[in-house]
């Protein structure tokens, strides 16, 4: 009985308290969330560790990447070598790092790219309908309705290796996905009342879209970007690793993989540490994702 | 009913024109003629004779939408052209000889990964919050995040560089099947029992579990015959877009397995920018993926009728 009683003044004084406060910025609100989270914390210092390697490449990369050096030809791991060299010598620990600023790099720009224009369509087709809804919308349908690797691939077969073509590849695959979610909540957010209001003071469509629309979709398109750029990372290390992607001697992981996967039998090493890496990082970004959409749509 | 199977044939048929269109854009807009015409180095060796009976005999010389309607009509014949890297084979001579290889591989591990990541997802469902659980959710992460050419190089260093259980290349036998078989099928597995997993969740949530549980049916029955039929509508929406994933993977489990299929052969053919090749498997794997959602779609409004009427 004086439990319930306690238990109830408690809630009454937090209440007043939640009064007396001004109310907490949601963005603050979700990122208590997501830190709450410990797999999702554990992603999320796991991934800025990475960005940070990968800014600081030239000054932490204990040896040029791309130099070959025929005295220290597959090297297992040893202190001047922490993850030993390949078969030209390279120092296996430097292209890694080096590895991380490229994928970082791919994954970042080509999300942020794709973003952009998917939300201008987006919006667009959202906003105005009609034609321009129809005709962005069925390419989209296409582009949907196949696995963005298969497209990278052909792009890369015709325009050949490299990073810009890569890049301009991912991210040409990529637009779809959030063009399609934001012309989905740009159709529901329309029929707001506040839309409406903002309409009715005289508002032109680029300021409601601007203001009142897209901050709305920034959530989701967060979300939609924490799974863009592991994707983007993949398909680089992916394709480089079939030999599509980049061109040796690039510190890529995928290249690293297909170096070593060549001499898998006789130097493990080689192929073993850049296949963790990936793994580590791909994992970081899965549970990142995942905390990310618990944290900013809890009714999901 | 039928209205809606054929509004969404009507649109697939469209979305592979479209791809068709786009394929055959792209190989027309590619810098370097694959033939070598302006290539200079060649055109010294070529006499003007040899150049033009090249341009006529691939109808160079003709206007691209001319050169796309003859490409389609032929292609829906089954005439595919000649491979550019293996000059005296027919395309479509090529794709049939790799071809079961891949649909042996495929369709094993598509069958397996739909059979037990929808027996995974539902035990860690019912068993919640227990130690199944937990062991399905690390596969279902494992399966979903790390890729599956990472993957394949864990299993061969554990399986075959240190055990010495399992033999790295080839195919034909089933030692030599399990590694790809695996490898190709964890991805969709993680992805559908996930799915599964938190379909059975939210259906064993309804009111109406409640009631069978309220009249003393047994948690055996109220699962087999109350819960999963609607909990698994749903996984078979993303099971078509899962599946599409078996073919990307293929690229990948083929090439390191040395896998004689169509997926090995697809990643040669980039290699070689053999054009007739790569537009022809294109097309094939997008006619499949296509079949796919389209069977997955059609299925999903035969069992669900609220679908139909969207």
């Amino acid at each position: 009985m004086s439990e319930a009683r306690t238990e109830k003044q408690s809630k009454t004084a937090q209440d007043a308290a939640h009064l007396s406060r001004p109310p907490d910025n949601p963005w603050i609100k979700a990122f208590r969330r997501l830190l709450r989270n410990r797999a999702a914390a554990a992603g999320l210092i796991i991934i800025l560790l990475f960005l940070l390697i990968g800014i600081l490449a030239d000054v932490i990369s204990p040896y040029d990447p791309i130099k070959v050096d025929f005295a220290a030809v597959r090297q297992a791991p040893t202190l001047q070598h922490l993850m030993g060299t390949d078969k030209q010598g390279r120092d296996i620990l430097s292209r890694i790092i080096y590895g991380t600023r490229l994928s970082m790099s791919i994954g970042f720009l080509s999300q942020i790219m794709a973003v952009t224009i998917g939300t201008i369509l987006g919006s667009v087709a959202g906003y105005y309908g009609g034609k321009a809804d129809t005709l962005i919308m069925r390419i989209t349908d296409v582009f949907y309705a196949f696995p963005s690797l298969l497209f990278i691939i052909i792009l890369m077969a015709a325009f050949g290796r490299g990073f810009v073509n890569l890049l301009v590849a991912i991210t040409f695959s990529a637009w779809v996905g959030s063009a399609r979610l934001v012309r989905g909540q740009v159709l529901q957010l329309k029929e707001l009342p506040f839309v409406e209001s903002a309409r009715a003071l005289g508002a032109s469509d680029a300021h409601i879209i601007l203001r009142h629309m897209l901050p709305n979709v920034l959530s989701t398109l967060m979300i939609a970007i924490s799974f863009g750029i592991p994707g983007a990372i993949l398909a680089e290390s992916g394709l480089s690793f079939l030999g599509i992607g980049l061109v040796p001697p690039t510190p890529s992981w995928g290249i690293m993989l297909n170096d070593g996967f060549a001499v898998l039998r006789a130097v493990p090493h080689v192929v073993l540490f850049p296949a963790l890496v990936i793994a580590i990082i791909m994992i970081a970004f899965l549970f990142l994702g995942d905390g990310l959409r618990d944290a900013l749509d809890p009714r999901g | 009913m039928w209205q809606y199977i054929t509004r969404r044939i009507l649109q697939s048929l469209f979305t592979l024109w479209m791809l068709s269109v786009i394929t055959f854009g792209i190989a027309k807009v590619t810098p370097g003629s694959p033939l070598g015409l302006d290539d200079p180095e060649l055109a010294v060796k070529m006499t003007p004779e040899m150049r033009q009976s090249l341009i006529t005999a691939y109808d160079l010389d003709k206007p691209i939408p001319w050169q796309y309607g003859k490409w389609l009509f032929n292609a829906l014949q089954g005439e595919l052209g000649l491979s550019l890297s293996l000059r005296n084979e027919h395309v479509q001579d090529i794709i049939a000889r790799n071809w079961p290889v891949s649909a042996q591989l495929g369709l094993s591990a598509g069958v397996l990964s739909i059979g037990l990541g929808i027996f995974i997802g539902v035990l860690a469902a019912v068993k919640r919050n227990t130690i199944i659980d937990y062991a399905s959710m690390f596969i279902s992460v494992v399966g979903t995040a790390v890729p599956n050419f990472v993957l394949a190089i864990g299993m061969i260093l554990l399986f075959a560089v240190t055990l010495h259980w399992l033999p790295v290349t080839g195919w034909g036998t089933l030692d030599r099947a399990i590694m790809p078989i695996f490898v190709l099928m964890l991805g969709p597995l993680a992805g559908i029992a996930r799915y599964a997993r938190a379909s059975v969740l939210e259906v064993i949530k309804q009111d109406y579990v409640r009631t069978a549980y309220a009249k003393g049916l047994t948690q055996r029955v109220i699962i087999v015959r109350h819960v999963l039929k609607n909990a698994l509508i749903p996984v078979i929406t993303i099971s078509g877009p899962m599946l599409a994933g078996l073919l990307t993977g293929s690229f990948f489990v083929e090439t390191m397995f040395t896998v004689p299929g169509i997926g090995n052969a697809f990643v040669s053919s980039i290699n070689t920018r053999d054009y007739p090749m790569i537009m022809a498997q294109t097309m094939l794997f997008g006619s499949l993926i296509v079949f796919l959602n389209l069977a997955a779609d059609i299925l999903y409004g035969i069992a669900d009728p609220r679908i139909r009427f969207n």
